[in-house]
């Protein structure tokens, strides 16, 4: 043997056997021993059984006490197979690193805890033998509906509460459920009242075009806003197609000298359409100034009764929130609304090649009494080409 | 008995000495945590490996089992290369992915230790189907323990060498003990050679404690096979000096009967006494010997202790020859 | 609540069914030992992981058998016995010589009630210790449930922790069918809560040790220790999983699992077996044919490779799922 000295470390005794505790020496420090001598008892949680000397020699070191538990590969002891001094012991126990493994289980990886502990023993697994048989995942459900497990007769295997269980339970006893009741607003009744009017009596039907916004795009600026040049077009649109800028009336219909266009805002307190005035007469800087001015007033709750009157046509647009095409109601008693969603880069495929472009989905919702489809059709068409030519 | 060959006689004694050092060394190994794994250890059967194998070459093969160390080394196998085995190494015999029950050494005519037991003996009886076929007059041997004797795939692998009348050995180690349950509970006839027989082949029953006993048990098996006449059995008794893996408490055992069997039974002891009572070897030369595996053994330890694990990358390969 | 080890729990259950009907018997290699031999001691081993320490003291050798080295044996004779009436319990030591035995539990055992028009009851348990971790080799370290929970006529018990192999192994003795039982060797020495007194566990119920939104993780047997340290591991990056410990693998209990989708809508499966044909791509595939509208993202497998079990401990380390791995299939599909 190469050294002189040799360690008396816990054995590996059983397959998994991890740690023991020392319950006793057999023989005394400074003893001499015969390979094969028994010299520490060390009970296991299965078995005590003893160690035997690995080598011949004297035992110059007791490390381990009655009690103590060690893993295995640490020392409890030395035994010297030669002459040594106490300072070569001390340097040898002081050096001595336990085998890197005490191997048995790879036990996982850096073990800290034990989650299990950690664990909520919860209704889990275990206790499940009880009165009621139920899948975990109804348990969970009973749980945040309020269902009580013993009143659900289960469908599931063997007859076991499944989660559809739970649910039809929990449908069949929900009691009615008491709404919190807010009162109306007068706006909200008045939004209420004419928008029920309005699809009850005006035949409504959509069309929707999507429109390349390049070109609006590019005259976008801090004084010149994209809404601005929306509602731009589409006054010169209706100066096209004045059908569309006129109403229906018992007596015939009635057309709207000026082009006043209003424009659907969200305030706080709801939905409001403050008129813009003879829209196709001011420039796209000016509108955009006064489409602010309007809006900031609508939000302050500042308009006046002459700011919400019914103008001609309205432009509702919820591309600022995402929304990329949609249908919208009529306002009676006027004849469209148009519907405006966001511009989005969209692939184009033109001549063969594919580019990205600016597109944007507008739908027009007009009242059949008054225009056909194909007018209407020619009046996007316009519309249209008017966003090429700003 | 007249005079051995001294230089068979000093090899015999060599092998049997290297296997019982690598036990003992292994079971220290072991107690320190050094060495993973499930580990079955020799100690006390040498003289059966080794009376054994020497009468096989390369080219004769051999099964092992479970307990396969001294049949590696009886076979040749490289002793540092096992080491390195056991402590689960890149360059271990087989690259650290069999380890202690999985050593195999295909020069060396060795298929295999084997961890199922009774997994040996078929695989032995096919083998020989291959040297019969080759009709060099190579041999086979499954070694097997005395728990093996009463598996099925055994009693097969025993009727299908007779009926083809295979070149092949089985050699039973009875070493008293199936894993923890003695055998004179668990082989119901206590006579594995009587069973053999009733195979239909010969069997001789030999005290596996006795080197010059095994081998001239062996002599006779190993002859009848070369000649083309059919496989043999030998039932070899024998003790072991540690429990069934390393580990074992073996509180199935008496008190104090392992120290009776080194006493008593130990082969090394017996053959030492043999040879120098007849003057065949002289106290000297055991020693040199002895000093000499010492060395070897040390020096095994130390390189498997210094050599690197296997990369992560050899996980997957080996699983087929292509894929 | 009692806190016990794992292997004291399948002991309790053995002396608990075995004085509760006296056609319970076990029979297997050592499983008291001691046997014959020099005068060592009885009961020395108990079973060579000490599951059936102290059973032959109470119950005798009629009852509390030790067998042979024959596989085959201990299988076809613990058949035989239930078909003749007896519940017995036939332990193969480890998992990996079912090998040496599987025409008696494949041919035989299962398929007896079927062949024989109804008519044959084979209460047969099979005990047996599986699983990598301890550097055992390829010959003693395997998970092979997958093979056997294909096949029809066995029901397959896998349990994770100490109260339920309790109480699946009690109700594994009074099951009718043949019941193969899986005991993780490293879950043996690992302690928890086992309630006081009679404790079943049903066939087919599967547990949820942990739950939460993101995620549906279904484990088997020490994985689900395993996933129970990726999951808690995960809570600080606001990441949480219903985990599914279906406790028996045939039956299956598919509910659950369907259910516990519906709220997640993503699953990770862990399995100690290679991954083809495994319990692991079973569930995946049951889920995929009968539950695809309730994924959102693809399902994720955690497996060991598809290669035997290594000898040396850096590869059988690598070779087994860990929490790490099951902590990084968790977020890749959580975060697609």
């Amino acid at each position: 043997m190469a050294s002189v000295l040799y360690p008396l470390t816990v054995p590996k005794w059983g397959i998994e056997m991890q740690e023991g505790t020392v319950t006793g020496w057999q023989v005394a420090a400074g003893a001499n021993v015969s390979k094969g001598d028994e010299l520490i008892d060390i009970e296991t949680d299965k078995i005590v059984n003893t160690l035997e000397a690995p080598v011949s020699g004297v035992v110059c070191k007791q490390i381990a006490g009655e009690g103590e538990t060690l893993k295995v590969g640490e020392l409890l002891g030395v035994i010297a197979t030669g002459d040594v001094t106490d300072a070569e012991i001390d340097e040898f126990v002081a050096g001595f690193k336990p085998a890197n493994a005490s191997f048995g289980i790879d036990d996982e990886p850096a073990a800290a805890s034990e989650p299990a502990a950690a664990a909520e023993p919860a209704a889990d697994s275990a206790a499940s033998s009880a009165a009621v048989r139920v899948s975990p995942v109804a348990r969970r459900l009973a749980k945040q509906l309020g269902v009580d497990l013993a009143t659900v007769s289960g469908t599931g295997r063997n007859g076991r509460i499944s989660k559809e269980d739970v649910e039809r339970a929990a449908a069949a006893s929900a009691a009615p459920v008491e709404a919190l009741v807010t009162p109306l607003t007068s706006r909200r009744q008045s939004i209420a009242r004419r928008l029920v009017a309005a699809k009850q009596d005006v035949p409504h039907y959509y069309l929707n075009r999507t429109v390349d916004m390049s070109r609006a795009l590019e005259r976008k600026s801090e004084s010149v806003a994209v809404n601005a040049l929306v509602m731009l077009a589409v006054a010169k649109a209706l100066v096209e197609h004045p059908l569309l800028n006129s109403h229906y009336t018992s007596e015939g219909l009635a057309a709207r000298p000026t082009v006043d266009i209003n424009m659907a805002i969200d305030t706080e307190q709801g939905l409001v359409a403050p008129l813009l005035r003879e829209v196709n007469t001011l420039d796209a800087a000016a509108l955009t100034a006064a489409s602010r001015e309007l809006a900031e007033r609508a939000r302050a709750n500042g308009l006046a009764q002459s700011d919400l009157e019914s103008g001609g046509f309205t432009v509702s647009n919820l591309g600022v929130l995402g929304i990329t095409d949609f249908t919208a109601i009529i306002t009676p008693p006027q004849t469209g609304i148009l519907a405006v969603g966001a511009v989005r880069e969209t692939p184009v495929v033109s001549g063969g090649s594919i580019a990205a472009k600016p597109l944007m989905t507008v739908t027009l919702s007009a009242d059949h009494r008054v225009v056909d489809g194909a007018d209407a059709a020619r009046f996007l068409a316009t519309l249209a080409s008017e966003f090429d030519s700003l | 008995m007249s005079k051995p060959d001294t230089q068979a006689l000093e090899a015999a004694y060599r092998q049997m000495k290297t296997i019982r050092e690598f036990e003992e060394r292994l079971h220290l190994e072991i107690q320190q945590g050094q060495i993973a794994g499930f580990t079955h250890l020799y100690s006390g059967q040498e003289a059966v490996a080794v009376g054994v194998c020497d009468h096989l070459s390369d080219d004769d093969l051999i099964a092992s089992t479970h307990r396969g160390h001294g049949h590696c080394i009886a076979k040749g196998c490289d002793i540092v290369g096992m080491m390195k085995e056991i402590y689960g190494r890149a360059d271990g015999l087989c690259k650290g992915k069999g380890g202690s029950m999985h050593i195999a050494d295909f020069d060396k005519g060795m298929l295999g230790a084997n961890a199922i037991v009774g997994g040996g003996p078929p695989l032995a009886t096919g083998a020989a189907i291959a040297t019969r076929n080759a009709g060099k007059g190579h041999v086979t041997v499954s070694f097997g323990g005395d728990g093996s004797c009463n598996q099925g795939t055994v009693f097969e692998a025993m009727n299908l060498a007779v009926v083809l009348k295979l070149p092949t050995i089985f050699v039973f180690e009875d070493n008293g003990y199936s894993e923890h349950t003695g055998t004179d509970y668990a082989v119901g006839s206590k006579d594995i050679a009587g069973r053999c027989r009733g195979f239909g082949m010969p069997a001789a029953k030999v005290n596996g404690d006795d080197y010059f006993e095994v081998y001239e048990g062996m002599r006779e098996a190993v002859e009848r096979a070369r000649s083309g006449e059919g496989p043999s059995a030998l039932e070899c008794t024998t003790t072991r000096f540690f429990g069934h893996f390393e580990g074992d408490p073996q509180r199935y055992r008496a008190k104090g009967e392992v120290e009776r069997h080194r006493a008593e039974r130990d082969c090394l002891k017996i053959f030492e006494a043999r040879v120098l009572r007849e003057g065949w070897l002289d106290d000297a030369s055991l020693r040199r010997i002895d000093a000499e595996v010492m060395q070897l053994i040390e020096r095994a330890v130390h390189e498997a202790q210094a050599a690197a694990p296997p990369s992560l990358g050899e996980l997957t390969t080996d699983v087929y020859a292509s894929y | 609540m009692t806190e016990t080890t794992f292997r004291q729990a399948l002991n309790d259950a053995l002396f608990e069914e075995m004085r509760r009907d006296e056609r319970v018997i076990i029979l297997g290699e050592d499983v008291s030992g001691g046997a014959g031999g020099s005068s060592g001691e009885r009961d020395a081993s108990g079973g060579i992981f000490g599951v059936s320490k102290g059973l032959i003291f109470e119950f005798g050798e009629n009852r509390v058998i030790d067998t042979p080295i024959s596989e085959s044996a201990i299988i076809g004779a613990g058949a035989g016995a239930a078909l003749a009436g007896l519940r017995p319990i036939s332990e193969i030591m480890f998992a990996d010589f079912v090998g040496v035995c599987l025409d008696q539990i494949y041919n035989q055992a299962a398929k007896f009630r079927y062949m024989f028009g109804g008519k044959a009851n084979c209460p047969l348990v099979i005990r047996t210790a599986m699983g990598a971790g301890m550097n055992m080799g390829a010959q003693h370290s395997q998970t092979i449930y997958p093979i056997l929970t294909g096949v029809p006529g066995l029901k397959i018990a896998v349990p994770s922790n100490a109260a339920d192999a309790k109480g699946l192994l009690k109700t594994a003795i009074r099951d009718d069918d043949p019941v193969v039982f899986f005991e993780h060797k490293a879950l043996y020495n690992r302690k928890g809560e086992v309630p006081e007194g009679e404790h079943l566990v049903p066939f087919g119920e599967a547990a949820m040790p942990r739950e939460g939104d993101d995620c549906t993780v279904v484990a088997m047997g020490r994985m689900v220790v395993f996933a129970e340290k990726a999951i808690d591991g995960l809570k600080d990056s606001g990441i949480s999983c219903d985990l599914i410990d279906p406790r028996t693998l045939s039956p299956l209990d598919t509910e659950t699992i369907f259910e516990s989708l519906e709220h997640t809508g993503r699953l990770v499966v862990v399995d100690e077996s290679p991954p083809r044909c495994s319990v692991a791509s079973d569930i995946a595939g049951i889920v995929a044919s009968e539950a695809f509208g309730a994924l959102r993202a693809p399902i994720k497998l955690v497996t060991a490779p598809h290669a035997p079990v290594p000898f040396a401990r850096e590869l059988e380390r690598a070779y087994m799922p860990g929490p790490g791995d099951i902590a990084l299939a968790i977020q890749e599909v959580v975060r697609g």
